[in-house]
Formats: structure tokens, C-alpha cells, sequence
């Protein structure tokens, strides 16, 4: 089976408060799905749904993966640990974790404790950290939302990158169009709590995106979608 | 009815105006003015009685002119005079206290059977007791604190720590020396006042505390201050010829049980002697105090401090 | 200089609150107090009671870190822990200090044990709910990626909770340079044997006033002192971890 994901009918309340209203979604190996949704609507509950932290009331959940790359919204370092040692929390590694440093760039950063980082030099250990067991399935939580836009261009171009190379699946949330459009070929577009998926978009093209007029056609058909929510 | 009202409010003021008070610490010298809380003794003058548990209330009712007349120990009172308070001695009245209790199972023949061990005495460094026993130590060639050690703790936890078998050598007032020996778990071995008298060639006994009042008072009524040591003494003397009858009037003000305090009352002594009889006397023991202990008793009081 | 304002206001308040009160036996002026603060400065007696006074204060002070901190990590960590030593730690906490010393006059007498330990009893509590409240409430973030990751139990003691003692250690200091020396001098003056407390007490037999305030003084100087030094040297440390 190609499927890295599949969810059917899933439900998820908190209390009496429902939050996911029966998604359906089959997501293949190598996909880029990005959820696209406003704040509050549950897409980061259900990234925890997959990611183990959370439960789910209804419905059926198959999982066929074998390691999970994790890229909070936060950086979510150990403040009083260097790079390195953060990353020797999550695995032993040492020569790994030398390749995933020269992946997102900190080559010579080992040794510096996140109070000396920027964010966007945070957010790319936090990236460094999600890849470090290979990971088949890469989850990224709104992971660009703390950067300002040239940081963000910067990493959203490697984490093509390395797909590219690597050929994981990713799956990522966001709330910013751009983001979706850039970084997805199938974007789910979400209503608000309890949310469904209202629409979905499949991309065909890829090369540098940002300046392609199809980008801005297909943003422009996003935005339509969600102001009639 | 108005004229009723009115009279009643003269009286209550001239009340006022000669209501006298009298401050007396808690403890056994409340038994010598039982007598007059009670009814037993009256004068021609209304003495209100007020007790003080610590030097500090007393202190703030003599300084803030509440009190006429304080019943202090004399070392307080002499300290409070070489610190510029306006007060004197009008007589002493309590004289013997002191005494050294051991463990039964311990023996005392001189200090010197005390080196190498641990002797508790209450209150502090200075008290009278302690400058007493630490010149009788050197005295005989005893080292206070090196040879022997000495500590200071409130009185009842002494007590309480004797009977446990805890401490074996303690120089206290009574009623805690009672307290220590009843039931058989100490002795008493030395009676201070007795040492005091044959150190000094005088009578064994020792100015422990008096009646006071200020200079200004004395000058302002003398005759007042004549009828309330009157008074006093009476009560004093009252004590004396009907000590069954204070000890159970005392019950009110003191939670020692009766044997006990009546057993204490065989070692302490109540007897009212004026100033004028007892000056030398008083003059040479806060003299040698301020020899033996001058941060205790800083100088020796002139004679100002004893009234004419 | 705002400082040297404030100090010379507040003896003006007292040079007024001492003329209106009158006696030098309730609130002596501040030219008496000064005089005898002279006076006990120059003796030796009053050095080793300070002395006294300060080792018994770094040891209690110590002692509260140590345990207080193990103590309130393991609550932190475990809620079964936490909730069976809580009501314990609870009522140590509210026994007020003349409540420890009929106990520990009688265990000890009069000495350096009894207000150690009273010392030690009242700022415990404190340093335990400090560090076991900061324990809880460890980034609840950090250990959402141990879920993920799936990071061994050994790993996730070492790295996030024994890492992140050092702040409570911070906060514990802070509260306890404060409060300990007034707890140390209470606790001598009961039961001590030497120490500044002690020379209070016996200041107070002899109704010296003015000593009183002065040794007061020394006490009151010296904590101040020391709680500023203690506060500069952890920061200083704690800088070296990458906290605040």
C-alpha cells in the first residue's frame, strides 16, 4: 500500500465540544498535503492525533509509517542544552547528527546554547531535530509563523529541498495561503471548529512557484473559498 | 435625678484622680499582695493592682506613666536608674530565692565537682544568680565556661529537662527549684543567699526585688506614698500569719499547683524592710555586681536611687 | 543618592517617632542606638556571636537548598508523591517557631542544634512547594517532543528535569537569604547558646534598650549584605547554565 495515512470518518471532542467533524483524507507516500484552515478550527489536534499525543473519539485511523519527524509551531529547545546536546536527546547519533546540521545549515553552531540563536536559526534545529531519525513521515505545526518573511522564504526552499532528495511525505498546517501554495501539491481547505474539509486543490506544477501567475491564480482561488466560510 | 448623676460623676472623678496603681510581676510575688487584691488588708488609699509578665510591660507602664507604684527586681530597678529613669527604692521585700539543685544520682561538695559538666541557670548572662555562681566558681579556681559549662534557658524548660533526667546540675529561683526536687529526682545542695552572707560577713540573704516609685511622685505625695508602703507592708505581713489562705486566694493568678508552691514558700522569703534599714546592704550587692559583671550592672547607683 | 535620601528620611522619622514617644526605654533616639551600635561594634564578644549567627545561617540556608530542592523534584515528578507529601509538608509549614522550641529544648537543650533545626523547619516547606510547583509545571512543550520522540525515561530525568532544577535553586535562595536570618535570631534568642540572638536576649535582661536596637542593627546590616551578595553570586552562576 502507498499510503502513508488514512483516516475515515474521524471524529475528535473535547468534552462536549466537537472539533473534528468526520474527516476523510488518504494521504500517499511522497505527498505534500498541507491543511489549511483559520486559528482554533483543530488542525493542529489532529497533526497530534497522528503524532500519538492525542486521542480520537469515532472513526478509523491507519497509520503505516515507520519514523515521525515532528516540527513544532515553537522551537521548543532545552534552553540550558547547546544544539548538539539537544539534539543527543533525541538521538545518539553523532555522525547523523553532523549530516542534519549541514542539512539545515549550522554547520559550527554546535556549541551554542538557543539563547544565542535567532529564531530562525531555532526553528531550523527544531527542523534539524525532526530529521534526525529519517523520518518517513514529516509533520510541520504552522512552523513558519514566528519568522519574518526572508527567514521564512529561505527555509521553506530547503525543506523543498531536502524533500526532493529525500522524498519524504510531508504534511504540514497553516493558516498563511502563500504558505499552502507554496509548499503543497494537495491543500485541504478547512472550515472553522468543528471543522471539515470543505475543499480540496490539487497543484501540478512546481519550479519556483512564487513567481509563477498560477500561484497567485490559485491564492486568489483559496481566499475566494475561505471568505465565503 | 440630675443631682443623683452629677454626684456620681464627681466621685467617679475623684476616683480617677486618686486611683493609684501598683505593678507587680507574675509569679510567686503575687502572693505577698494577694491581700490586697482581695480585700484582706485596706488602706485609706484605692491601690489598683496591675500584673506584668515581662520587664518589657512593666517597663512601658512605668515609662508611659500608667503605674505609681513597681514591684521590680532591685537589679532591674538599679539598671533603670543608671539609665536615667526617674525612680526609687522605697524597701525590698522578697530576700531569699536562689538555690542550687543536682541530681540524685550526682554529689556537690565544692565547684570543683562541677568541672568538665554542664550547669543551667535561667534567662541570660548577668541574671543574679549567674554573676553569683561564676564569682563563687573563681573563687575557688573554677573556670566559668571553660571548666564549666554554663547555659541559659527559660526557667520551665529547665525544669522540664531536669525531671527528664537530661541536665544534672541547675541554679534557679524558686518555685522552679521545687518544681525540680518534688518527686525525688534531685536535691537542693546550695542555698546562694547563705554563701552571699558568709562571703560578705552579712546576713545570708539577698535583695531580690522591692517596691519602687518615682522621684516625682515621692515629692508631689508623700503622705500617699507613706500610706501605700503601709499598705504594702501590711499585705506583706498578711501573707505571712495566713499563707494557707493567700495560696488558695493566689489560685486566681497562678496556675502552680498549691503543695507545690506552699513547699517553695518553705525557701523563699517575704518581709518588708524600708530602705533606710537595708541601704548598705543594697548598695553592696549591686556594688559587687557591677565588680563581677559590669555589662549586667553598668555603674552603682548613687543615692539618689534610694529614697529618703 | 536616592538611597542615601531614603536612609537619612527614615532616621528622621525615627528621631521624631523617639522625641514624641519620649523614653529611651521604648524607642531610643538615633544617636543612642548609634553610640552603643559603637560600642558593640568594638567588642570581641559581639564578632563571635556574629560569627556564630552567620555560620548557622549558610548552613541552614544549605540545607533547605539541598533538601528542599531533591525533596520538591521528586514531588514534581510524581503526582502519588506529591499528593501524600503535600499535607505533611503543609502542616510543617503553618507550626509556627515557638511551637518546634519546646520540642527541640527538650531534644537538645540550649545549643546550635535547636535553631538549626527550627531554622531549618520553617524555610523547608517553602523551597519544597517552590521547586515542586516549577517542576509541574516544566514547559508542558518540552515534554510533548519526549512523547513524540519517544526519549527513554533516564534521558528525559537527566536532560529536562535535573537541568531545570537550577532556577528553582535560584528561587529557593532568593526566598530564604531573606526570611532565614530573622528565623536564625528568633530561634537563637529562645534557645541558642551563642550567636546574635542570644546578645539580644540578654541585652533585653538588662533592660539595655539601646543595645538591643544596635545589635538589631548588626543583624539587619549583615542580612542585607549578605542577601545581595548570594543574590549576585547565583545570577552570576546561573548565567554560565544560559537561565535568565
Amino acid at each position: 500500500m502507498g499510503n502513508v495515512l488514512e483516516v475515515k470518518d474521524l471524529v475528535k471532542r473535547y468534552g462536549k465540544l466537537l472539533v473534528l467533524d468526520r474527516w476523510n483524507l488518504k494521504v500517499s507516500k511522497g505527498e505534500r498535503i498541507v491543511l489549511l484552515g483559520p486559528s482554533g478550527c483543530g488542525k493542529t489536534t489532529f497533526l497530534k492525533i497522528i503524532a500519538g499525543l492525542e486521542s480520537y473519539d469515532e472513526g478509523e485511523l491507519f497509520l503505516n509509517f515507520k519514523n515521525l519527524g515532528f516540527v513544532f509551531q515553537e522551537p521548543r529547545l532545552i534552553p540550558w542544552r547547546t544544539v548538539k546536546k539537544n539534539l543527543l536527546f533525541v538521538s545518539d547519533d553523532e555522525g547523523k547528527i553532523k549530516e542534519v546540521l549541514k542539512m539545515v545549515k549550522l554547520v559550527g553552531f554546535e556549541g551554542h546554547l538557543p539563547s544565542q540563536l535567532s529564531g530562525g536559526m531555532k526553528q531550523r534545529v527544531n527542523l534539524a531535530r525532526a530529521l534526525l531519525n529519517d523520518p518517513d513521515l514529516l509533520i510541520l505545526d504552522e512552523p513558519f509563523s514566528s519568522l519574518d518573511l526572508p527567514v521564512k522564504l529561505k527555509i521553506m526552499d530547503d525543506i523543498v529541498e531536502l524533500w526532493k532528495e529525500s522524498n519524504f511525505t510531508l504534511l504540514m498546517v497553516t493558516h498563511d495561503v502563500k504558505e499552502a501554495v507554496y509548499m503543497g501539491d494537495r491543500i485541504l481547505v478547512l472550515s472553522e471548529r468543528p471543522s471539515r474539509i470543505i475543499e480540496e486543490i490539487t497543484l501540478s506544477f512546481h519550479g519556483d512557484r512564487m513567481l509563477d501567475e498560477r500561484f497567485l491564480k490559485i491564492e486568489a482561488q483559496i481566499i475566494r473559498i475561505l471568505s465565503s466560510l | 435625678m440630675r443631682r443623683l448623676l452629677s454626684i456620681f460623676l464627681v466621685i467617679l472623678g475623684l476616683s480617677a484622680v486618686f486611683s493609684i496603681t501598683l505593678i507587680n510581676p507574675l509569679g510567686p510575688a503575687v502572693i505577698p499582695i494577694v491581700a490586697i487584691t482581695e480585700g484582706k488588708v485596706k488602706g485609706t488609699v484605692h491601690l489598683n493592682v496591675e500584673i506584668w509578665k515581662n520587664p518589657e510591660e512593666a517597663i512601658a507602664m512605668i515609662a508611659s506613666k500608667k503605674a505609681d507604684f513597681y514591684v521590680l527586681p532591685i537589679t532591674v530597678g538599679a539598671n533603670l536608674y543608671l539609665k536615667g529613669m526617674d525612680i526609687v527604692l522605697l524597701g525590698v521585700h522578697e530576700w531569699n530565692v536562689f538555690y542550687m539543685v543536682i541530681s540524685k544520682d550526682e554529689t556537690f561538695s565544692s565547684w570543683k565537682d562541677l568541672v568538665g559538666k554542664e550547669i543551667y541557670t535561667a534567662h541570660g548572662r548577668g541574671q543574679t544568680v549567674d554573676v553569683l555562681m561564676r564569682y563563687l566558681m573563681t573563687e575557688e579556681r573554677v573556670v566559668p565556661d571553660k571548666d564549666v559549662k554554663i547555659l541559659y534557658a527559660p526557667p520551665q524548660e529547665i525544669v522540664a529537662l531536669f525531671k527528664s533526667g537530661k541536665i544534672k546540675f541547675a541554679a534557679l529561683p524558686e518555685p522552679f527549684v521545687t518544681m525540680c526536687v518534688l518527686g525525688g529526682k534531685g536535691k537542693i545542695v546550695l542555698d546562694f543567699q547563705k554563701v552571699w552572707g558568709d562571703k560578705m560577713g552579712i546576713s545570708p540573704r539577698l535583695p531580690i526585688a522591692g517596691l519602687f516609685t518615682s522621684k516625682e511622685f515621692l515629692k508631689e505625695y508623700p503622705m500617699v506614698v507613706e500610706k501605700v508602703v503601709d499598705l504594702f507592708k501590711n499585705s506583706v505581713e498578711w501573707m505571712n500569719e495566713n499563707l494557707d489562705e493567700a495560696l488558695i486566694l493566689t489560685k486566681k493568678f497562678l496556675n502552680i499547683p498549691t503543695p507545690v508552691l506552699k513547699e517553695s514558700m518553705k525557701r523563699t522569703k517575704f518581709y518588708y524592710v524600708d530602705v533606710k534599714d537595708c541601704e548598705k546592704e543594697v548598695a553592696l550587692f549591686l556594688k559587687k555586681l557591677n565588680e563581677l559583671y559590669p555589662e549586667g550592672m553598668p555603674g552603682v547607683p548613687d543615692e539618689g536611687f534610694y529614697a529618703r | 543618592m536616592k538611597t542615601i535620601v531614603g536612609l537619612l528620611l527614615f532616621v528622621l522619622v525615627w528621631e521624631i517617632l523617639a522625641l514624641l514617644l519620649g523614653s529611651s526605654f521604648i524607642l531610643p533616639t538615633p544617636v543612642e542606638t548609634f553610640k552603643a551600635l559603637i560600642h558593640e561594634l568594638a567588642k570581641i564578644e559581639t564578632f563571635h556571636a556574629f560569627l556564630s549567627t552567620a555560620w548557622k545561617g549558610f548552613f541552614v540556608l544549605g540545607l533547605v537548598v539541598l533538601l528542599g530542592t531533591l525533596i520538591g523534584l521528586v514531588m514534581g515528578i510524581n503526582t502519588v508523591i506529591y499528593e501524600i507529601l503535600r499535607p505533611v509538608v503543609m502542616i510543617v509549614q503553618a507550626v509556627p517557631v515557638i511551637s518546634w522550641l519546646a520540642l527541640v529544648i527538650f531534644l537538645w537543650g540550649i545549643g546550635w542544634k535547636g535553631p538549626v533545626l527550627i531554622s531549618f523547619l520553617s524555610l523547608l516547606p517553602i523551597s519544597i512547594f517552590t521547586t515542586a510547583a516549577g517542576v509541574r509545571s516544566i514547559d508542558k512543550d518540552l515534554l510533548e517532543i519526549v512523547k513524540v520522540y519517544k526519549i527513554p525515561k533516564r534521558k528525559v530525568f537527566k536532560d529536562i528535569y535535573l537541568g531545570s532544577i537550577v532556577p528553582f535553586v535560584v528561587a529557593t535562595i532568593d526566598i530564604s537569604i531573606g526570611n532565614v536570618w530573622k528565623v536564625i535570631l528568633v530561634s537563637e534568642f529562645l534557645c541558642g547558646d551563642k550567636g546574635l540572638g542570644v546578645l539580644i536576649s540578654w541585652a533585653r535582661q538588662y533592660v539595655d534598650v539601646p543595645r538591643v536596637y544596635a545589635l538589631t542593627i548588626i543583624a539587619v546590616a549583615f542580612g542585607i549584605i549578605s542577601e545581595r551578595l548570594t543574590k549576585r553570586f547565583v545570577r552570576r552562576l546561573t548565567r554560565k547554565w544560559g537561565m535568565s
